[in-house]
Parts: C-alpha cells; sequence; structure tokens
C-alpha cells in the first residue's frame, strides 16, 4: 500500500452498509466511524425497514453469543494446533486402552454378577476408577493452566478484554473450549464401551480386503452407560471450572498448574472423606452433606444408574459458582497489578464493590435452581431393569407407614465365619435398599451394630432371644408391645456361579423379603383360621417331636406366631366345611376320602373357599401301586391330575434318591414371582399334572414347582417290587415334571386363588422343617399360604432385582484381539490427525 | 469523537500511579500523551480502554461512561496495547478473523475489513505466517492492524512505533494521518521526536501528573536567541534593555570579560538591531544562537521546572 493512500478508499462500496442517513460503514464498524457516501442514490433512498422478530434475534445473538462462540472457536483452533495436545489425546488414548484391557480380564474371568451395581465391571470401567481419576487430576491442571494466567503472561488478556467481550464471554467460550478438549481426552472411554458393545473381537474379511465385525459383543445396561456419560460430562465441566478458577488467581501457568493440581488432588479427598469418616464411626447422615460436593460421588451414582437431581443441580451450582468467581477474582487480580513506580506510597483507597448485582442475579438463580430441584424426585432411575425403583406396592406400604420403624442390621464388622461373610455380601446390597426406603420414607430409621462389641445390640438380643447372628431386626414398636420381624442371609439374596455357557447370576429379593415383614408388622393381627383335615392319616397338629415324619407341629408353632389359627377338621364329623375357614389344608393321608367328604370340599371349593393339598403317594401292597385318596375326582374338575408316579432323579453316584428338589417354574405368576429361588426338597413326590381338557374355562392352572428336565428328572410310573426306576417307561413322564400346581378362578380380570396342589406333603412334616434345607419348604407352604389369602403385600409380590454376570464370547486371542484392535485404531486416529495438523502448519 | 476525562485517579495499593488528570480531546486529532517512564502513560490508556477501573474520576468517550458503560466504550474504541499480541502459534489473518469476530463484523464483509487492515498496515506479505515467527515490528503492525479493524473512531494506541524500523516508523506515521481524518487518536510515546513528528497536540504527564497541555503549532520559534558579547556586564544590559525593551532581556551567564544574554520574543530586525548595537559600541560578538522552541526543550523546561519546585 503506497502511505499516502487514504485509508476511506481501502473499504470496498459494495460490502458497506446501508444506514438511515444515505451514508455506509463497515457492517459492525461504530456508530461513531466515519461514513463514506454512497454511489448509488437509489439505495440511500430505500425506507428504513423495521427490524423483525428474527433480525432483533440475530441482533441480540451478534452481540451476545458470538463473542463467546468465537473465543470457543479460538480456544478449540488453539488446543488442537499444539502438539502437546496430541500426545495428551494419544496417551489418554493408551491409558483408556489399558482400562479396557483390565476390563476385558474382568469379563473373561466369567466375574461380574455382583451384589452391588457399583461392584460392576463396567461400572467400575466409566466410574471413578484409579486410570480415571488419575488421568483427570494429571490432565486438568496442564489443560487449563493456559487459559487465563498464560493470557496474562503473553499480554492477550488485555487485548482480549479491551474487545467489544466482556469477561463472561471469556469465560463462556473457554469454559466451553475446555470443556470439549477433556471431554475428548475422555472420549477414548465410551468408545471402547461402543466397541465392547458391538463387537467381540471375531473379524471377518469382507470381499478379500475390508476387515469387518463378527458376532456381537457383550450387552450391558446401556441407561446405566448413559448416566455414567453424563457424570464423565458433569466431573469433566467441575474440574474444567476448578481449573479456570485456579487460573485465573495465578499470573505464571505453572503457579496455575501446580494450584490446580492441589485443588484436584483436594476434590478427590473430598470423595474418600464420607468413606474414612465412615470407619470412624460417624453416621452416613452426618456425612451425607460431603457426598453433594464431590463430584467423582457423582459419578460413581451416574454410573450406576442414578440420577439425583438434587445433587445434580447442586454440582451445576458449584460449577456456575466457580465460573462466577473466575470472572470476579479475573478483573481483582487485573486490577492490583503492582507497578513499581519508585514514588511516595499513598493510603490505599477502598472502592465499593461493583459485582453486587451479579452476585445477587447467581444467588437467586442458584437458590431457584436448588429449590426447583427439590421438587423432583429424590433419585431417578436411569438403568433399563429399573435396579434403583421400588415396587409400586413397596412405595404404597411406605408412605402409609404411620408409626416408626427401626431396622436394624446385626453384623459383625469384620466377617470371620461363612455365614457372617454371606451375609456382609447380602447386606451391602441391603443397604442401598434401605436408603431407597428411607428416600421415600425418611422416617424410617436404620442402624447398623456389630453383635460382638455394641451393648445395643446385646440388649437387642436379649430382648428377642429367637434372632440369631448375622440378620436385620425389622422391629416396630418399644418394649414388650414392640413386634420384630428376622431377615436372613437367606431371605436377602442368593448367588448362582457361572455354568458353561450361562453367566453367573445374582438374585437379590430384600425388597420382596422386607416389605412383606414391613406389611406383616404394620397390617394388624388379622387371624386366619386354617383347617386341618384329620382321620385319614394325615399329618398331626398335636405331633410336636421333631424327628416325627408325621408331625406337622413344627409349621403349626411357625404359623400361630403368625397369628395363625390352625384347627383339626374332621370330615366324617362335621360333614361340612366351617364357616370360618379361611383355608382347608390337606396334608398327605393313607385312607380314602368318603363320599360324603369329598362332597363337602366340593362345596367347600365350590362357593370360594381355598385349600392347600398336599398329596402324599400311598402304596398300596395289594394292589402293587398306589391307592387312590378318592379326591381325584374333585382334582379333575379343577384341571388338575395327581399322578400315580413319582418323581425320580438320581444322585451324583447313580443312586436312586428318595428327595427332588423342586425348582419355582418359568413365568410370571405372581406365586412363583414371590418363591425363593432356592429349591424346595420333595419326598417321593408325586407329579401333579395339568389334564387338557377342563371343561370350566373360567379356571387357570400355573405349575409352581417343576422338577429338573430330562434326563436329569422324570416321574416314574413304574411300581414293579425290585426294579429300578429307569427312565423311558410306559408310565413315565419326562422332566420337567410339574410338582405342584396353582388353580385361579377368574372372574373378568381378576383371578381369585382357589387351590394349590403340591404332590408331596413330607416336606412340611416336623423331620423335614427341622432340618437345615427345610427352610425353603416352609418358606414354600407360607407363600402359598399368603397367595390363596389374597394377600399380596405379604407375598411380596415383587421381583428378585437380578444381576447377571457378564460372559465374554471368543477364544483368548479373540479376548485380546479385543483390546488391542481397537487400541491400535484409536491410537494410530489421533497420531495421524496430530501429525497432519503438525505439517500443516509446519510450512508458516 | 471527544474524550473528556475528569481528575482521574488509579492507584494499585498504596502507590498513586495517576493523579487527578483532566483533560478534553476533540475529534480529528493525533495526540500524544508524553512522559518519563513510570509516569504512568500506560495507565492511563489502560483506563481509557476500559482494561483498569479508574480509583476515582470520570472518562467519557463519545458520551460513554468507561466505568458504568464499558461495553459502549468498547465499541466506539481500537486498542493496541504495550505488549505485543502474543498468539504465536496463529496466523496473521487468523488472529485478525479472530479479532474481527470479537469485535461483531458481519461474516460477509470480514474478509474485506481484514484485508483492508492487512494492506493498511503492510501485512499482506506476511499474512500467512505464524504470530510467533514474525519480527518485534511485524507483530506490533498485527496490533495495529487490529486496532484499525471497524474504523473505531477512538484510537488508544501505547507505543505504536516501537521496535519498527524507520521506515515502518514512517509508514506508520502514514496510516495514523489517515486514520486521523476520521479518528481521534491517543497515542503515547516516551519519543518525544516521534510525538513532535505526528501529534497536533501534546499531553506531559510526569508522576501521574498532567503537568502540561500544548498544542504542537504554539511551540514554533519565537525569535529568541543568545548573544555572548565581550563588554561590561551592567553597561551591556542596561544599553541592550534600552534598544530592545526592559523584558526581553536576561543574563545567562556573565564573568569580567564575557556576557551572555538572552533576548526572547522579540523579530528578525531586533536581531539585527542589537548586533550592529554590539558592534558600533566595539563590543566583540562570540556567539549568537537561535533558541529553538522544540518539544523536547519544552519538555525539558518542564521537567526541570519541576524539578527546581521539588526542590
Amino acid at each position: 500500500m503506497s502511505p499516502e493512500a487514504p485509508m476511506s478508499s481501502m473499504i470496498p462500496v459494495a460490502k458497506r452498509q446501508v444506514i438511515a442517513d444515505g451514508t455506509a460503514r463497515p457492517h459492525g464498524s461504530a456508530a461513531g466511524a466515519p461514513h463514506f457516501p454512497l454511489t448509488a442514490t437509489k439505495r440511500a433512498a430505500k425506507p428504513a425497514c423495521v427490524p423483525t422478530r428474527f433480525g432483533r434475534l440475530r441482533a441480540r445473538w451478534l452481540e451476545v453469543g458470538e463473542p463467546a462462540l468465537a473465543v470457543f472457536h479460538w480456544e478449540i483452533r488453539a488446543f488442537f494446533l499444539r502438539p502437546a495436545a496430541w500426545v495428551m489425546l494419544l496417551t489418554a488414548s493408551l491409558v483408556a486402552g489399558w482400562c479396557f484391557a483390565w476390563l476385558v480380564t474382568l469379563l473373561a474371568r466369567g466375574g461380574g454378577a455382583s451384589l452391588r451395581t457399583v461392584d460392576d465391571p463396567i461400572v467400575q470401567f466409566l466410574g471413578p476408577n484409579l486410570f480415571l481419576v488419575g488421568l483427570c487430576t494429571l490432565f486438568v491442571p496442564v489443560l487449563t493452566m493456559n487459559s487465563i494466567a498464560d493470557e496474562r503472561r503473553r499480554g492477550t488478556w488485555e487485548l482480549l478484554l479491551t474487545s467489544r467481550v466482556s469477561v463472561g464471554q471469556v469465560l463462556a467460550g473457554k469454559f466451553a473450549a475446555l470443556w470439549c478438549a477433556l471431554l475428548a481426552a475422555l472420549a477414548p472411554w465410551p468408545y471402547f464401551l461402543a466397541v465392547l458393545r458391538v463387537w467381540n473381537g471375531k473379524t471377518r474379511i469382507l470381499w478379500g480386503f475390508i476387515p469387518w465385525f463378527d458376532g456381537s459383543g457383550v450387552p450391558f445396561d446401556s441407561g446405566s452407560a448413559c448416566g455414567g456419560i453424563l457424570g464423565l460430562s458433569v466431573m469433566a465441566a467441575t474440574c474444567v471450572a476448578l481449573g479456570l478458577f485456579c487460573s485465573s488467581l495465578c499470573r505464571r501457568p505453572a503457579s496455575a498448574a501446580l494450584l490446580t493440581f492441589v485443588a484436584m488432588t483436594v476434590l478427590l479427598a473430598i470423595s474418600f472423606l464420607p468413606r474414612v469418616l465412615d470407619v470412624w464411626g460417624f453416621a452416613r447422615e452426618q456425612t451425607d452433606w460431603i457426598e453433594t460436593l464431590s463430584c467423582w460421588g457423582q459419578l460413581e451414582r451416574l454410573c450406576r444408574g442414578t440420577l439425583r437431581p438434587r445433587e445434580f443441580v447442586a454440582q451445576l451450582s458449584f460449577c456456575g459458582t466457580l465460573l462466577w468467581l473466575t470472572a470476579w477474582v479475573a478483573r481483582r487480580v487485573d486490577d492490583e497489578i503492582k507497578i513499581d513506580l519508585g514514588r511516595d506510597e499513598v493510603k490505599p483507597t477502598r472502592r465499593t464493590p461493583r459485582r453486587w448485582k451479579s452476585l445477587i442475579a447467581l444467588v437467586l438463580a442458584l437458590g431457584l435452581a436448588n429449590s426447583a430441584a427439590r421438587l423432583l424426585p429424590e433419585q431417578v432411575d436411569l438403568t433399563h431393569k429399573r435396579a434403583f425403583t421400588l415396587a409400586p406396592q413397596t412405595q404404597n406400604l411406605l408412605t402409609s407407614l404411620a408409626d416408626p420403624v427401626e431396622i436394624t442390621i446385626l453384623a459383625p464388622r469384620e466377617p470371620k465365619t461363612a455365614a457372617d461373610r454371606a451375609f456382609a455380601q447380602a447386606a451391602v446390597m441391603f443397604r442401598d435398599l434401605v436408603d431407597l426406603y428411607r428416600q421415600v420414607q425418611p422416617s424410617l430409621v436404620v442402624r447398623e451394630w456389630d453383635p460382638r462389641t455394641s451393648a445395643d445390640a446385646r440388649r437387642l438380643l436379649q430382648l428377642y432371644p429367637d434372632v440369631t447372628t448375622p440378620c436385620v431386626v425389622v422391629r416396630q414398636g418399644h418394649g414388650e408391645n414392640s413386634r420384630h420381624e428376622v431377615l436372613h442371609a437367606r431371605d436377602l439374596a442368593e448367588v448362582r456361579i457361572a455354568r458353561g455357557e450361562r453367566p453367573p447370576v445374582v438374585e437379590f429379593f430384600g425388597e420382596q423379603a422386607l416389605t412383606a415383614a414391613l406389611a406383616r408388622l404394620t397390617s394388624g393381627r388379622k387371624q386366619m383360621v386354617v383347617y386341618v383335615l384329620t382321620g385319614h392319616g394325615e399329618l398331626s397338629l398335636d405331633d410336636d417331636e421333631p424327628a416325627s415324619r408325621q408331625g406337622l407341629g413344627v409349621l403349626a408353632a411357625q404359623w400361630r406366631e403368625l397369628d395363625i389359627e390352625l384347627r383339626s377338621l374332621d370330615l366324617r364329623a362335621a360333614q361340612h366345611v366351617p364357616v370360618d375357614a379361611d383355608l382347608v389344608l390337606l396334608a398327605g393321608g393313607e385312607q380314602p376320602f368318603a363320599t360324603d367328604e369329598v362332597a363337602a370340599l366340593s362345596r367347600y371349593w365350590a362357593h370360594g373357599g381355598k385349600g392347600l393339598v398336599l398329596c402324599e403317594l400311598n402304596y398300596d401292597p395289594q394292589i402293587g401301586g398306589p391307592a387312590g385318596s378318592a379326591l381325584e375326582s374333585v382334582l379333575a374338575d379343577y384341571g388338575l391330575l395327581a399322578g400315580t408316579d413319582r418323581v425320580i432323579m438320581p444322585g451324583v453316584t447313580g443312586s436312586i434318591e428318595a428327595a427332588a428338589p423342586g425348582l419355582p417354574a418359568a413365568g410370571d405368576h405372581p406365586l412363583v414371582r414371590s418363591l425363593s429361588p432356592a429349591s424346595v426338597l420333595l419326598y417321593e413326590c408325586r407329579s401333579v399334572r395339568s389334564l387338557t381338557q377342563v371343561s370350566h374355562t373360567a379356571l387357570r392352572v400355573t405349575p409352581i414347582l417343576v422338577s429338573h428336565p430330562a434326563p436329569q428328572a422324570w416321574a416314574d410310573g413304574d411300581f414293579s417290587p425290585g426294579v429300578e426306576p429307569e427312565p423311558g417307561g410306559e408310565r413315565d413322564l419326562p422332566g420337567p415334571v410339574a410338582m405342584a400346581q396353582a388353580v385361579e378362578r377368574r372372574k373378568g380380570d381378576l383371578a381369585q386363588p382357589v387351590l394349590v396342589v403340591v404332590g408331596d406333603a413330607e416336606f412340611i412334616s416336623n423331620r423335614s422343617l427341622s432340618q437345615p434345607s427345610g427352610r425353603s419348604g416352609s418358606s414354600f407352604a407360607l407363600a402359598c399360604l399368603n397367595w390363596l389369602r389374597g394377600r399380596k403385600d405379604l407375598l411380596g409380590d415383587i421381583p428378585p432385582r437380578r444381576n447377571e454376570g457378564y460372559l465374554l464370547p471368543g477364544t483368548p486371542e479373540e479376548q485380546r484381539g479385543l483390546v488391542w484392535k481397537p487400541t491400535l485404531l484409536l491410537s494410530a486416529l489421533i497420531v495421524s490427525a496430530g501429525t497432519m495438523v503438525w505439517l500443516s502448519r509446519r510450512g508458516s | 469523537m471527544s474524550i473528556v476525562v475528569r481528575d482521574l485517579r488509579r492507584d494499585f495499593g498504596a502507590l498513586r500511579a495517576v493523579d487527578g488528570v483532566s483533560f478534553d480531546l476533540s475529534s480529528g486529532a493525533i495526540i500524544g500523551l508524553i512522559g518519563p517512564n513510570g509516569s504512568g502513560k500506560s495507565t492511563i490508556l489502560r483506563m481509557l480502554a476500559t482494561f483498569l477501573r479508574p480509583s476515582a474520576g470520570q472518562i467519557f468517550i463519545g458520551g460513554h461512561d468507561a466505568v458504568r458503560d464499558p461495553a459502549g466504550v468498547r465499541r466506539l474504541i481500537g486498542y493496541l496495547p504495550e505488549e505485543l499480541p502474543a498468539y504465536s502459534d496463529a496466523r496473521v489473518d487468523e488472529f485478525l478473523e479472530f479479532r474481527a469476530r470479537l469485535k461483531g463484523i458481519a461474516r460477509k464483509v470480514r474478509r474485506m475489513e481484514i484485508d483492508r487492515c492487512l494492506a493498511a498496515c503492510d501485512l499482506v506479505a506476511v499474512r500467512r505466517r505464524l504470530l510467533g515467527k514474525l519480527s518485534q515490528g511485524y507483530r506490533r503492525r498485527a496490533g495495529l492492524a487490529d486496532a484499525l479493524l471497524t474504523s473505531p473512531p477512538v484510537l488508544l494506541l501505547d507505543e505504536p512505533t516501537i521496535g519498527l524500523d524507520p521506515l515502518q516508523v514512517r509508514q506508520t506515521r502514514e496510516v495514523l494521518r489517515a486514520a486521523s481524518a476520521h479518528a481521534t487518536i491517543l497515542l503515547s510515546t516516551h519519543l518525544l521526536p516521534e510525538a513532535q513528528a505526528v501529534c497536533d497536540r501534546v499531553l506531559m504527564v510526569v508522576k501521574g501528573k498532567l503537568v502540561s497541555d500544548v498544542k504542537l503549532h504554539q511551540l514554533e520559534p519565537d525569535g529568541s536567541f543568545e548573544i555572548t558579547v565581550r563588554a561590561p556586564q551592567a553597561e551591556c544590559v542596561a544599553r541592550l534593555r534600552a534598544v530592545v525593551g526592559a523584558q526581553a532581556v536576561e543574563v545567562v551567564r556573565g564573568d569580567a570579560e564575557w556576557v551572555t544574554l538572552q533576548i526572547r520574543g522579540t523579530s528578525e530586525a531586533a536581531r539585527e538591531q542589537v548586533v550592529r548595537f554590539c558592534v558600533a559600541r566595539d563590543w566583540g560578538v562570540r556567539e549568537l544562537r537561535t533558541i529553538e522552541n522544540d518539544l523536547e526543550s519544552h519538555f525539558v523546561r518542564v521537567t526541570l521546572g519541576l524539578h527546581k519546585e521539588a526542590a
């Protein structure tokens, strides 16, 4: 340019903005800038237009959004132009690959089924693990140290703040850019998770040269994975805001990095503080508020699949406060730059802070947001299997709780025995469950005492001699008027180990147990009357001998504890079932029923009565086979047939066992769902078959207990003396054989329970219930009783929480490929992109 | 675009960097802010540019209060800070693109505006070079190009020519002269010839106080001169006062033989008359020297006067 050339001549006329007075100036130039005469008077004569709504919005955006966006683009561009940024991204991808290798190793071992979602390997991979925490603690200082401190050092901060941009806009742009940069560094974690979901390490070649996926990967709960990604984003935002704040305090990048590192360490320490305080004996209620401050704790909870809106908003408020403080501190530091002028000192002038308005606005906004968050549910369940959502009946029960209820976990802090360890595992998830209960009903009192060291625990054990530790005691009321329920480990959870292609499974039915216990405690002692048939050799109520196979005294004692009154009923004398009978129990019997008795029973059941029929197999030596009970016709009316056979299941040695385990049948029948997954041991059990030609279409027959499938088990109909039972006989029925069936009478959409028929009665005898395995039998009988009684809350009609382990397919070689191939691909992409950027800038 | 500063004060902790500075600047002029190092020039510019808040006093630029409405002021100013733009990994045009976006220049005309400023500052040849690899002079010109974006009506330039070679200094002066046609330019410098060459008016700041506000055309030579003659001092002074007036003659120094007199505010004819008078009296004239009334002498005079006052 010639020095003599006037500056106005360099502005092209065609690009000038028309203004109302018939002159033009460059768009965006100041109002007082010189105007250049238009060459075309036609344009000058154009009337001024009233700006449209869109025009006003656009102008507002140009004023407010565009500068922040410009800072964002500039920072992002600056980040990706630095070779150090690509080294950082490469390091992050390698660390994530290492973490992924650890995850794949865990999955390859067949682990994964855990009582707690927090112990889930996928949750641990995406959550605050050593790799992720270490990476963030080191990366955030490096990433944010240049943001403000380096701008000050280079003198560009002054240039930036004297442009048409406010500190807030600069910080918004910088924050967004650094946040995106940190998210880019954390992106390998979701990337590897996606790889795990879609690919199992097997590769095939398409058209001879394109490698492609072959076979899908490991399915996992995408809800908690999405929660984890959300948690990573929030955690990254918090870290970046913290880094920006530290950078605003310093004038040297190294100081800023050091300060940020210390702050990140403090943040990490805050996350660990509740655990430390827990060890020191602080109650969880006292340390809960610390959890709110911890971004790592928030990440952990989101990875598990729970979003707590209050904590989430509090975390965002923390970010917002840090950003506001950053803006405030940045200007304070700028204002207090000291220059040695070598002059006499004067008394400093105290100035009134001018940020009150923004502070009040911030406080109001945060207060409003946090108040609004309190209107939201305390916890939002992000998981697909609704692992953190209580069943509706539980919620109804909890909201209707009027009297205070105490839940006391009596377990040693350091488990020593196998029972202690089993309970400790179940208690881990039980504590999470109780937290959910307390979110619905805060008045629930939860205590945890060590029975070996706590005097309170000893007092409780003296008060309730029937309680054996480790257990959970649910208590309502105080002193002698109090009532209690006891839950043991077997009531809470069951772990099934992996078998072949089946992954390990953990089933937690603590909600069933606890809700049922609460319902029993709070529903009052409504007496139930059960008539036990006698006169045909049935199990006797009067027989309390623990070793007796003919006694029902043990079960009767248990049921009486639950306010169930058992009365004997001899139909030969009574002729009919009493009207106050809630249920008729037929427990075995050797002699057939008379016609009148059968008619009385039939009448009773036909008019809404209910029955628990336990059919014994009676071998009659005279006929050389099972004898009939005369109830066959009644059962047939309800679509059932008690088979003249017995369920056989050879033992491990091949010998024929007298007992065969009955497993809960598949399906979603309320009674089945309420059953413990533990098998019920039935002795010489008859098959209970469903008749296909049921005339009464209003009935529904559902198998409740079934045997193992063939060839492990079958129903053998051959009673020839001296002949070993063999499967495949003419009268045999291959497994799985129904060993118990439930019958409901349908009335419109309603289904009313009528009968439960089991092919064995001995499982509730004194002898069986006195054995360790007898617990499953009594639970089963009680579940049937409650179902027939129509008390779904007592049943605990709540599905168990099932945590299935992961089964990583493929050979070890393919599993190794699952790790190194995606890692190599990602690293190669980063290196290529970084090299291209470097080469493109090198020429300058 | 006018700049009005009233009783401006700025404290850095216990130090008062600017103390009660007031001035009015009208539009279309180049005003120099001169003073020794550490006198508070940059602080005044920083306050005018809204980077620093004044401890007291008022600043109005184009009617906008720099304290209450800094955004309004920023829309009117182009600012070149003393520190050079140090985005070392950015190219020149990338830097200007970023700055243009910050200044709200619409995308349609942004490229044209950048080209204009690049051409104005003779940066076209290095527009694709990284700022970090440019010389100090080029980087300062890049900063100047940034200040010129949007043709602001007020330009605040802190040492705009420092680090430039003579040719670049000359070009920069031309740019500033061209810009002064439509903008008020306030530049700070400690190079007095620079201020003399480009400014219409000079504000002199010493120890944070405005000690002089002069228009350069007032500093033209006024015919004062010094004459050294061999004559008795008392007689010489008395007779010359009779010739040119009693107030115009002052003794600068004198001894038994020679006396040096300063004769102020006289015409060329008076000078000739004095010489003729001396020759006629047979007083030997050893030296006759015109007293220059330039900025430097003004600066020295003012600062010496301040020192004398302080003493």
